[in-house]
């Protein structure tokens, strides 16, 4: 794809081994022709009582507005002895814009309801290329908004709820908290941008360096944000809430948790973002995972590094609810 | 992407998924992955909880990749390598894989353990030679062999430790293999053992490269090889071993393989067969008595093996020239289990 490509970190060698073992499953560069079979999963439903499993949570599927009045979904997990008002989770999932669920990466998310008796709220938006930009993001605006007006019947305290989502997620919780500055409401206490997909423009370092190779390297990048900005993508007319790199201003915002690995395209972007909320004066906590390609806490959760970045998440948000 | 992954659960208990399990360990070995990780790789591989005891320490590790410190479940397969032992954990039925899955991951976590000891540190410096030529000096004092006849032994990982110096494991073109530095190498071991070419220690990086070239020759029933009994012809052993892996051979090596694909009409014998004998022999007759054939046979196939080869291996200088390209073929074919 390039002529050259610059050298990357090493991978991590617990790492190394898993990405060996799952090459075949695995190609480094999805293209588009890919989307339908990268699509297949099993019903949402079942996936959601598999998700659960045998955890005390209760979980309830509302449909709600979505961007333009049309119909989304959203699904709501509480503790089964849940009572009173507890600290809200709004997530938005990841799969590059293209793909993926409610329950796509919500096994930390359910921790957090079930260790802080948090209500977790997980927007369906629809999916790029059929809902290119601005649905992923409005949609998921909209469920915001639905969260917090329906605060008090779901058990939130309006008062407490972050933002939380992985990779198209992360960029779309990043876009999402803008739009909330922005448009005045609703408030957010904190942002989780994990591995967050937040710039079109391909022009960092990390990108040139992860091609393919590795998870979600450089050219599904590119099929990604192709499919979310069309013939828009690395020009002059796309909004900050697509492509949140492209903020100038990031002050006002809430306390934000950055992570990433030392090996993904995502790295420079995400170092940035947190760069610039120190720039305006504001809060991010950043952790750079060294020898981690993209997604290695959900391909690897057993490695030593994986096991650190899940708990510094969990104790950033353990800080951030419990103080 | 994480929506394609399958979860590294137990591979599919068949032959050609060993061969997974070999590469993670392999992987993990090549990357100097600390002893824990071993570990916790045997369990996410297994779906079990594994554990390994070494130098008077107990790790266990649960499937999660959580350390464990309590009451174990029953063991399903264990694996001793030397004084180190590994086993997994788990009720019910050992699977499929739990036998090579715990051999790997003992012999994995025996070699990370060795390599963080310091003579291992030091050994592996002195087989590079693009090493600091200062820390290298600095490891060979502290390995005492400043002033010594020192050599390399080349064993096989998954045979015991030589026990005749510091080891260290290095990925090679052709496998992982042990390198032993010795200044008193076996003289008469039971596995397969390349010795190579004694010198000081500036010279062990090539006497790795000539223990590599032995351990390929050695094997039954002479399962010790020394590079030396070689003479001149480990140089072009060594030229051989240097070329780019899909290299061409030496136009004498690409002749014999030539030979091998040809066979006479009347005898599915291949006309390296009749070379060979002809050139140990050094006569039609005598070969024709070797090869239990009449001596006009062998000699109605002497034309066309001569022009096949290019030269007449019943000469002294023809005979050599045949030896040293037999021993540079049989090298190239060589294969380490």
């Amino acid at each position: 794809m390039t002529d050259t490509t610059i050298a990357r970190p090493p991978f991590d060698p617990e790492l190394a081994a898993v990405l060996t073992a799952l090459a075949e499953q695995l190609p480094p560069t999805l293209t588009p022709e890919m989307i339908p079979l990268l699509r297949q999963s099993t019903v949402v439903a079942s996936a959601v009582d598999e998700l659960v499993g045998d955890r005390p949570i209760v979980h309830r599927t509302h449909t709600i507005p979505g961007h333009g009045g049309d119909s989304i979904e959203v699904t709501v997990f509480a503790r089964a002895d849940h009572t009173g008002y507890g600290p809200g989770i709004y997530h938005t999932h990841g799969g590059g814009m293209i793909m993926g669920d409610r329950c796509t990466g919500l096994l930390q998310p359910l921790e957090w309801v079930e260790r802080f008796d948090a209500v977790c709220v997980s927007v369906e938006y629809r999916l790029a290329p059929e809902f290119p930009d601005p649905y992923p993001v409005e949609d998921c605006y909209a469920g915001l908004v639905w969260t917090a007006e329906h605060a008090a019947e779901l058990g939130i305290d309006a008062e407490r709820i972050l933002i939380a989502g992985a990779s198209a997620g992360g960029g779309l919780a990043a876009g999402t908290a803008l739009l909330a500055r922005d448009r005045k409401g609703p408030a957010l206490i904190g942002q989780v941008l994990i591995y967050g997909m937040l710039d079109d423009r391909d022009a960092t370092v990390s990108t040139q360096q992860i091609d393919g190779v590795g998870v979600w390297d450089r050219g599904s990048n590119i099929t990604g944000w192709s499919a979310l900005l069309g013939d828009r993508r690395g020009g002059d007319d796309v909004s900050i809430y697509a492509a949140p790199a492209r903020a100038t201003d990031l002050g006002g915002l809430p306390p934000a948790f950055i992570d990433c690995g030392s090996a993904e395209v995502f790295r420079d972007e995400d170092v940035a973002y947190a760069s610039a909320i120190w720039a305006a004066g504001g809060e991010a906590e950043l952790h750079v995972w060294p020898g981690g390609f993209h997604g290695f806490d959900m391909m690897a959760p057993h490695a030593r590094i994986s096991q650190l970045m899940l708990e510094a998440r969990t104790n950033w948000v353990a800080r951030l609810i419990e103080g | 992407m994480h929506q394609l992954v399958g979860r590294l659960a137990a591979v599919d208990p068949q032959a050609g998924e060993s061969l997974k399990v070999i590469e993670f360990f392999d992987t993990l070995t090549t990357g100097q992955a600390g002893v824990p990780a071993i570990v916790r790789a045997g369990a996410v591989l297994s779906g079990a909880t594994a554990g390994v005891a070494l130098d008077g320490r107990v790790l266990r590790f649960d499937p999660e990749g959580r350390a464990q410190g309590g009451p174990a479940a029953p063991v399903v397969a264990a694996h001793e390598v030397g004084d180190a032992s590994g086993w997994l954990e788990r009720e019910g039925e050992p699977h499929a894989n739990d036998a090579i899955i715990v051999e790997r991951m003992t012999l994995a976590a025996t070699t990370a353990h060795a390599r963080r000891q310091p003579a291992t540190a030091s050994a592996e410096l002195l087989l590079d030679e693009h090493a600091d030529p200062e820390a290298r000096a600095r490891a060979a004092g502290a390995l005492r062999l400043t002033g010594a006849s020192v050599a390399v032994v080349a064993t096989l990982p998954t045979d015991p430790d030589p026990g005749c110096g510091p080891a260290v494991i290095v990925a090679t073109r052709y496998g992982v293999l042990r390198a032993s530095l010795t200044v008193d190498p076996p003289a008469s071991p039971a596995n397969p053992t390349g010795v190579g070419v004694a010198g000081g220690w500036e010279t062990l990086p090539r006497s790795w490269r000539s223990a590599v070239v032995a351990l390929r020759l050695s094997g039954s029933p002479h399962p010790l090889f020394r590079a030396q009994d070689l003479g001149v012809v480990l140089d072009a052993a060594l030229a051989a071993d240097a070329a780019a892996p899909g290299a061409p051979p030496h136009p004498d090596v690409a002749a014999l393989l030539a030979l091998r694909d040809e066979h006479a009409r009347d005898d599915r014998r291949d006309l390296l067969t009749t070379m060979d004998a002809l050139a140990e022999h050094g006569s039609v007759r005598a070969a024709a008595v070797a090869l239990g054939m009449h001596h006009s046979t062998v000699q109605a196939r002497l034309p066309r093996a001569l022009d096949r080869l290019g030269y007449d291996p019943r000469s002294t200088l023809g005979r050599m020239r045949y030896t040293a390209a037999r021993q540079l073929l049989a090298l190239r074919e060589s294969r380490l289990p």
